[in-house]
Order: C-alpha cells, then sequence, then structure tokens
C-alpha cells in the first residue's frame, strides 16, 4: 500500500519540548476508506490529524499524500478538507462565504464558485440558510456548514476532529448518521476521523486505529477489533469488555475460568495450561439466582431504561479480593437483590481470549504502556 | 497534490526568520520613542549644562528639602488615595454585584465612565465644589493633600471597582446561598466567602492604581497648591518652568526606578496568579 | 443574594448613594453647573449663561478642540496600528521574545507621562532627530503614552481567538497573507475599535506629557484648560472641558458605530 494510499504516516513521532505527543506513528488509509483514530485524550489522535493537516511539524518522520512527501509543506498547500472540533466558522462571514473561502482562495471565477457554493449548500441540506451568519444557526447547523466548507475545495482527503463532541447526545446520533450517509456518498474521498467515542468509530470507520498514551496499539477492521481484541485496553475501550483471568485447556481456545470451561476465539493456538485473559461483553453475560456458573456476590445494580446494569463480584480465579465484573440483563423482574448470592454464566461462545497485556482494565486509565505478548499465545 | 510537491522543505526555513522580524517595527517605535529617551535622560541626569559628566547634579538634587517633601507627598498621596480606591472599589462592587437595586447597572456605568474622563476633570470641579469661593467654602481645604487625595480616589476608583466587579461575576450565587442556608450570617458570608474570593482582583486592581497615583500630574498641577509638590510636578516645574534639564533628569530618573521596581513586582505578582480583570485593559 | 432581608437592604442603600453622589455625581454635577454659570459665590451659581460655551468654541479654544481632535485621531490610528501589528507579531515570535517584548510594550503605563515628555525633550532637541518645536513631538507623546492600552487590549483580543480558525482557513488553501487580511484581521476589529476608543479618550485627556512639549502652534484642549484656571477663568475652563467630554463622546459614538456597520461579529461559541 504505497503509491494507492492516499494518506501515508511514515513512523511519525511529535514532541513539545520534554512532552511527546505522538511516538513513531505509522498508517496507511486508502482512497474510498475511512479509518477512525479512536482513543482517550491525551492519546495522540488529534496530533496525528494536525501533522497531516501541516498544523503542526513532526519532530522525525514523515507525512505522504499521494505518495508525495508534504512533510515540510505548509497547510495552505496540501489541499485537504478539515473540520475541527469547534468547527471555527468565520463569524464575520456568512454561510455561503464560509463555504466559497477556499474557492476564493485558489482565485476560482465568481459564477463557478457560487455555483459550487449551491452544490455543497445542497449536499449537506443548508440550501437556505446561504446569507445566515454562524451565530444564527444550530450546533448541528454549524457542523454540516464546517463539513461543506472542507468538502467545497474537493480534496482527496477528508479530515474530522471529534466533529459530534460540540453536540447534545440527541443530536450527536441523528448527525452519526448524516455522516454515515455521507460517507457513502463519497467514495473517491479518504476520510480520517478522530474521536474518543466507540459509537462513532464502530458506526463509521472501515477500520480502527486505538492510540493509547502517543502511540498506535491496536488497527483492525471495526468488527476485527470488537470480536477478537488484540489487547486488554482495546477490548475494554471498545465495547467495555470484562477480563477474566482464564487458563488454556487446548490450543483451540478452550479455557478455563475458575471450574467453568468456556470455548473462546483465540488469535492462534494457546499453548495448555498458560494463563491469559478473556475478554467477556457484559450484554452477553447472564446473572441468575442458582443453577450452573461462577459463585458471585451481586454487588450493584443500576437500572439503565432498556436493561439494568448488573455489577457482580466472583471469588476465588486466583486473584485476591475477587474479580468485578459488568453484566447487562434485560429489565425483566425477579432480579436478586444486592448483596445476595449469584451465579454468572458466561456465554458458550462469542467470548476472546486477548493476545496482549500491558493495559488497565479500564477505558483511560494509564497502566504500563509497552504491550508485551502474553506466554499463552504460541 | 501537484501543488504540494513544488514548496517542500523551503517554507520551514522562512517561517524561522520571519517571526523575529515582523516583530521588529512596533520594537523599533518603542525603542526610539519611549527606551533612547529614556537613557538619555539617564545620561542628562549625570551631564551638567557644560556636558561634562558630574554627579554634582545628582548631590545638590538629593539634598535639597523640596525633593525630599515630593517624595514623601508622593507616597503619602498615593499611598492613602490607593487605600481609600480599595475600600471604595470594593464597597462599590459588593453593593453593586451583592445587593443590587433597580439602576445599579446605570451606577456601576455611571462609575465605569470616570474612567474615559481626564483626571483633571475632577480637579478642576473641586475648585467649585471645595475652593473658597465654592459649593462648600471649606476655605484652605482644597490647597492641602487631602484635597489631592480625595480627588484621586474620586478618580481611581473604577480601577479596583472594575476588577472585583468582574471576579464577583464568576462567583456562582449558589455558594452564597449555601454559605447562608448552613448559618452564616451576611457579615460572616462576606467576610469567609466573598472577600477572599474578590481579593486578587482587588489586589491586582489596588496595585495597579498605586502605580498610577505614583505618576499621577493632572490632578495635582490643576489643584495647583503651592504646597503639595510630588515628584512629577517636580520634574515639570524643573523641565520647563526653570529649564533645568539635568536636575528635572535626575528627578525623573529616581521616580522612574520607583515606578518600574512596583511595576515589575506588580507583573511578577499578578501574571503568575492569572488575576485577570486587572489588566490594563479596561 | 448577600443581604436577604429587603429592610437590612435600605441603611447599605443609602450608604451606597451617599458615597456616589459625593465621589461621583457631585463632582460631574459641579462642573456642568460651572460651565454654564455666570458667578458662584454662594452654594448655588448666581445665574446661567452659555456665553462661556460660546468662549469654548471660538478663536484659541476652538482651535485647540481641533489640535486635540487630530492629535487623538492621528495618535489613535497610528497606535492601533502598531499595537495591532505587534499582538499579531509577538503571537507568532518565539516564547523569550514574546514575554520580553510584552514587558516593554506594558512600560509606559508604569512610567509617568511627565517623564515621557522630558525624555522626548531631552532626546529630541538634538541632533540626529530635531522635533521639538514640532507638533511631531505632541503626536508621538501621544503615541507612546496610549501603545500600550492598544496593544494590551487587542492582544488580550488575540489569545481569546482560537488558532482553529486560522488553521483551518490555511488548510482551505488560504496563503498567511490572506489569512491575515480574511480571517484574522476582520476577527480583530472589534478589539482594534475598542482600542480605537480607548486610545481616543486617553488623548483627548492627556496633559502631563503634552504641557512638557507642545509648541505654541499646537497647543491641545487640556492644556488650554490649564492655561484658563491658571489664569483664573475658572468657568471658561469648565466650559472648555465639557466640550472636551462632548467631542470625545462624539468621537467614540462615531467609533462605536463604524465597528458595529462593519461587522457584527460575535465571536461563536
Amino acid at each position: 500500500m504505497t503509491e494507492s494510499s492516499a494518506v501515508q504516516f511514515d513512523r511519525v513521532s511529535v514532541r513539545y519540548g520534554q512532552v511527546t505527543a505522538l511516538r513513531d506513528f505509522s498508517l496507511d488509509v486508502a482512497t474510498g476508506e475511512t479509518v477512525a483514530l479512536l482513543g482517550p485524550s491525551g492519546s495522540g489522535k488529534s496530533t496525528a490529524l494536525k501533522a497531516l493537516a501541516g498544523f503542526v511539524r513532526p519532530t522525525s518522520g514523515r507525512v505522504l499524500l499521494a505518495g508525495q512527501d508534504v512533510t515540510g509543506v505548509p497547510p495552505h498547500k496540501r489541499g485537504l478538507g478539515v473540520v475541527v472540533q469547534q468547527y471555527a466558522l468565520f463569524p464575520h462571514l456568512t454561510v455561503a462565504d464560509n463555504i466559497g473561502f477556499g474557492l476564493r482562495a485558489r482565485r476560482m471565477r465568481r459564477a463557478e464558485s457560487a455555483r459550487r457554493v449551491e452544490e455543497m449548500l445542497e449536499l449537506v441540506g443548508m440550501e437556505r440558510y446561504g446569507r445566515r451568519y454562524p451565530r444564527e444557526l444550530s450546533g448541528g447547523q454549524q457542523q454540516r456548514v464546517a463539513i461543506a466548507r472542507a468538502l467545497a475545495i474537493r480534496p482527496p482527503v477528508l479530515l474530522l476532529d471529534e466533529p459530534l463532541s460540540a453536540l447534545d447526545a440527541q443530536l450527536r446520533a441523528d448527525m452519526l448518521d448524516e455522516l454515515r450517509q455521507l460517507r457513502d456518498e463519497l467514495p473517491d474521498i479518504a476520510i480520517l476521523y478522530v474521536t474518543h467515542d466507540q459509537t462513532e468509530a464502530l458506526t463509521l470507520a472501515h477500520r480502527i486505529a486505538v492510540m493509547r498514551e502517543a502511540e498506535l496499539l491496536d488497527l483492525d477492521t471495526a468488527q476485527g477489533l470488537y470480536r477478537q481484541p488484540p489487547s486488554e485496553f482495546t477490548a475494554a475501550f471498545l465495547g467495555g469488555a470484562n477480563l477474566l483471568p482464564a487458563t488454556v485447556r487446548d490450543a483451540n481456545g478452550t479455557v478455563d475460568v475458575g471450574a467453568v470451561t468456556v470455548n473462546a476465539m483465540a488469535p492462534g493456538p494457546l499453548v495448555p495450561g498458560a494463563h491469559v485473559r478473556l475478554a467477556v461483553r457484559p450484554h452477553t453475560i447472564g446473572v441468575r439466582r442458582d443453577g450452573p456458573g461462577l459463585a458471585a456476590v451481586l454487588t450493584g445494580l443500576q437500572w439503565r431504561g432498556a436493561n439494568y446494569r448488573l455489577t457482580c463480584l466472583i471469588a476465588g480465579l486466583d486473584e485476591p479480593g475477587g474479580v468485578s465484573v459488568h453484566a447487562d440483563v434485560p429489565s425483566v423482574d425477579g432480579l436478586p437483590r444486592v448483596g445476595s448470592p449469584v451465579r454468572v454464566r458466561l456465554p458458550e461462545h462469542g467470548a476472546a481470549v486477548v493476545a496482549r497485556a500491558g493495559a488497565a482494565s479500564t477505558a483511560g486509565d494509564a497502566g504500563e504502556s509497552s504491550p508485551q505478548n502474553l506466554a499463552g499465545v504460541a | 497534490m501537484t501543488t504540494a510537491a513544488l514548496a517542500v522543505e523551503r517554507p520551514a526555513r522562512a517561517t524561522r526568520v520571519s517571526p523575529l522580524l515582523w516583530a521588529l517595527p512596533p520594537l523599533v517605535v518603542l525603542a526610539g520613542f519611549l527606551i533612547y529617551p529614556l537613557v538619555l535622560v539617564g545620561v542628562q541626569s549625570v551631564t551638567n549644562e557644560d556636558g561634562v559628566r558630574t554627579l554634582e547634579t545628582w548631590r545638590s538634587v538629593l539634598a535639597a528639602g523640596e525633593f525630599h517633601r515630593a517624595i514623601g507627598n508622593t507616597v503619602l498621596i498615593a499611598g492613602a488615595a490607593t487605600a481609600g480606591c480599595i475600600v471604595l472599589g470594593t464597597f462599590f462592587a459588593v453593593v453593586l454585584a451583592l445587593v443590587p437595586f433597580p439602576g445599579s447597572g446605570a451606577a456601576a456605568r455611571a462609575i465605569d465612565t470616570v474612567l474615559a474622563f481626564p483626571s483633571f476633570l475632577i480637579a478642576l470641579s473641586f475648585t467649585f465644589l471645595y475652593g473658597a469661593a465654592g459649593v462648600l467654602q471649606l476655605g484652605d481645604f482644597l490647597y492641602s493633600r487631602w484635597c489631592v487625595i480625595l480627588a484621586e480616589i474620586t478618580f481611581y476608583t473604577p480601577f479596583v471597582m472594575r476588577p472585583a466587579l468582574a471576579a464577583l461575576t464568576h462567583l456562582p450565587a449558589e455558594r452564597l446561598a449555601v454559605a447562608a442556608s448552613l448559618g452564616a450570617r451576611p457579615g460572616q458570608v462576606l467576610r469567609r466567602v466573598v472577600l477572599p474570593e474578590i481579593a486578587p482582583a482587588v489586589a491586582a486592581g489596588g496595585a495597579l492604581t498605586l502605580l498610577l497615583t505614583l505618576n499621577e500630574f493632572g490632578i495635582v498641577l490643576f489643584i495647583g497648591a503651592k504646597d503639595v509638590i510630588t515628584l512629577p510636578m517636580l520634574v515639570h516645574s524643573k523641565g520647563v518652568v526653570t529649564f533645568d534639564y539635568p536636575s528635572a533628569c535626575v528627578v525623573a530618573v529616581v521616580e522612574v526606578a520607583l515606578s518600574v521596581l512596583l511595576y515589575l513586582l506588580y507583573r511578577r505578582i499578578f501574571r503568575r496568579k492569572g488575576a485577570r480583570g486587572a489588566d490594563l485593559v479596561p | 443574594m448577600l443581604i436577604w432581608s429587603r429592610s437590612a437592604r435600605w441603611p447599605i442603600w443609602a450608604l451606597f448613594a451617599a458615597v456616589f453622589l459625593v465621589i461621583v455625581a457631585a463632582p460631574l454635577a459641579v462642573l456642568v453647573a460651572a460651565a454654564l454659570a455666570t458667578e458662584w459665590n454662594d452654594v448655588l451659581p448666581g445665574g446661567f449663561t452659555v456665553a462661556h460655551l460660546g468662549s469654548a468654541l471660538t478663536g484659541e479654544n476652538q482651535a485647540s478642540l481641533l489640535v486635540s481632535l487630530q492629535t487623538a485621531a492621528v495618535a489613535g490610528l497610528a497606535a492601533v496600528a502598531v499595537g495591532t501589528w505587534a499582538a499579531l507579531a509577538l503571537a507568532a515570535a518565539p516564547r523569550w521574545l514574546r514575554k520580553g517584548a510584552d514587558g516593554l510594550l506594558h512600560l509606559p503605563v508604569a512610567i509617568p507621562s511627565v517623564v515621557v515628555g522630558l525624555g522626548l525633550l531631552v532626546a529630541y532637541s538634538r541632533p540626529p532627530l530635531l522635533l521639538n518645536g514640532t507638533r511631531w513631538i505632541v503626536l508621538i507623546a501621544h503615541l507612546v503614552l496610549v501603545l500600550s492600552f492598544s496593544y494590551a487590549t487587542v492582544s488580550s483580543a488575540l489569545t481569546r481567538i482560537d488558532d482553529s480558525y486560522a488553521q483551518v482557513a490555511a488548510s482551505l488553501g488560504a496563503r498567511p497573507a490572506l489569512v491575515l487580511w480574511r480571517v484574522r484581521l476582520p476577527m480583530l476589529l472589534p478589539a482594534m475599535s475598542a482600542a480605537a476608543a480607548l486610545a481616543v479618550a486617553l488623548s483627548m485627556g492627556e496633559v502631563g506629557a503634552t504641557i512638557m512639549v507642545y509648541p505654541p502652534d499646537w497647543r491641545t484642549l487640556p492644556v488650554t484648560v490649564f492655561t484658563l484656571t491658571d489664569r483664573g477663568r475658572t468657568f471658561d475652563a469648565a466650559a472648555a472641558t465639557l466640550i472636551l467630554l462632548g467631542a470625545t463622546l462624539v468621537a467614540l459614538l462615531i467609533l462605536g458605530r463604524v465597528s458595529r456597520g462593519r461587522t457584527t461579529t460575535g465571536v461563536s461559541p
């Protein structure tokens, strides 16, 4: 993927004085592909985007666009479409002038530029708003204008930096739908989408790059990362998986969690007898008063409308103090009371053995940074 | 992307040099019109009328009684006026923000407008208010230090009130309500919740006021009291009344040293704490 | 909010009203009354006349008013230009230069205006540049004295404007010059007009430096007011001061109108 890549990061590092904001970052994005840079704040994802846009200069490494080195090229000669967090719509210009800004900077003829602006307004469904000023628009409308402004120059690459973070929850869901549609209407554009929200990444991205502490941690398709998280950090950050200590029973992925045996997905052949971590999604866990399963105590119960989130403390499992797991169960009656003993049932399938440790069990928690191979994976 | 290929590497060097060049013109203006004159003032203070380097002027100026009186007056007036401004500015801010009344907004604006006035206006109206032939017929009060102090308090109170008022608008009303609900009487709330909150802003405003009152000239000039000589007045009278440049320069150097010292202290304390509102920008 | 019972607020309001009257209202009211008074030897003026105002608008006084207006306009414009230039240039400068130059640009606040005037006298009464005796020395003095304020106003507005505006403009293909002209300056325009207003107000009322340096043919209104007071013509002085205030107010209103007409900027949240 060299000549065909729309975007290529080649071992890019960015340092501000003593602080390393991005370390040895390499990533290719193909034309027509959407890649999400997903990570908690301070993970380096925005820095990567800024290095690509030319807003910061890499301390080392190269940035390539369509195979050409643009590392030292100023932003105004890169021709990328950029949408930033707070949109940065120019307050003194109308919507139409905002969208036409890049065209005017390119000295496009007035008539042609007006036509292009109309086209863009139509694309984002803002035909009637051309003469308004940004402050007269709602947050969602401002975002549409920002996207139209970025697309007006017909960029080969579109960079979106947390474009939904300024919106409230309901609007965010609607705009996510719109962005998804827009993505499908733009088959010739490579999109780099920076976000800390796993739902946005899973909805929009073909591939997700999980960032942590200035480094690229995992890179795979959205489904791949979700089903078979390569690291504990990704397992927890993407979908909030529970991580349970397990012992490998055979190379195909059969593992023991305490007294329970589970057929899990494995990234490769496993070493029998090795200690590994099992990623189990909350919605796949069942909690019953009795019957088979791991013995536990219900320590928390939260009603969340569509379901309940239960917190259960499983005793034993070779961990002092036990292991706490989250389970999302449907709102049915007959729930056990907090403090009462329960049985935690792990899913027959769908759990995944995590290949690498070196990560905290919760998202955003800064654990030790170097990912290492577990002894369990051959 | 074809355009991108044309300009690799070159702009990087340009951006490293040009910020320095761009910053040069305004600094040249400042250097030519402020720094260079100040340096010459320093040089002039150690040069006598025949162009000979000597400390004679310093010796005679520093020994003169009028210089001592001027320093005493300057410091006393500035100190007293600043104290008055702090008390009054805090009082005005607290009343306007926390015990508002219909028209308090207009009152705040009226106090603010004083900032746009020349300071001598206050002195001029004082001649009618407190002069021997004026409204209150207070005899010699007009020509006393106290009158100068009162005039400076009138003029500089907004410099304290404004940052204090700004700090009070950041104080959430809930905090006062909570304090009251916990049983604190208004006096206690004022002392233990309100004043600590606005103290940095008041201090910053007060420091700026002290600096400005040390340098105040218009009020003293217009009131025209013969006994109330301050350092700026001395610079003026030696400079353009008796045309004794070397002596005027000596006084000016002393004054600049005093002010700049205070100014550096002010910047050091308040820039670091980031006490906004007390910035120069009204 | 602080005092919860209505009855307890009255004494505080009464105290406020009393202090406000003495400190703020009385000086202004007295000045207006004096400008219109025929004589004032009692508690109240003896009678009213517009003669003082009339004389303040004719002859030498009128000339002084024009001098003041021109000085304020030129010095204010120059100060806003230099201040804005400095704010923009220093925002991009390395840290050491920014800190040092920022301190230097604020320095005129700390220097007594009389000393600024004395310095200009000493420096420009000799070669290489002889400005003493010309109107330029007055203009320069005013520029130096208001520069700090206009620089501070613009640079504090600049720090409130997010970098991303300029970055996005650049990403859309705008060269630095175009970014400056089409994005940064328009967004700074409200601050620049505020800076101009402040500069004009300060310049119109300046005495300290002006009285040190003014040549006979370039006497500003405040200096004229002082000469009037010095000669005992206090009613004329009051009237001239009132005219000065009025002119300042009109200038500020025009400036406000200009900035509001040119842009309806409110930096979006």
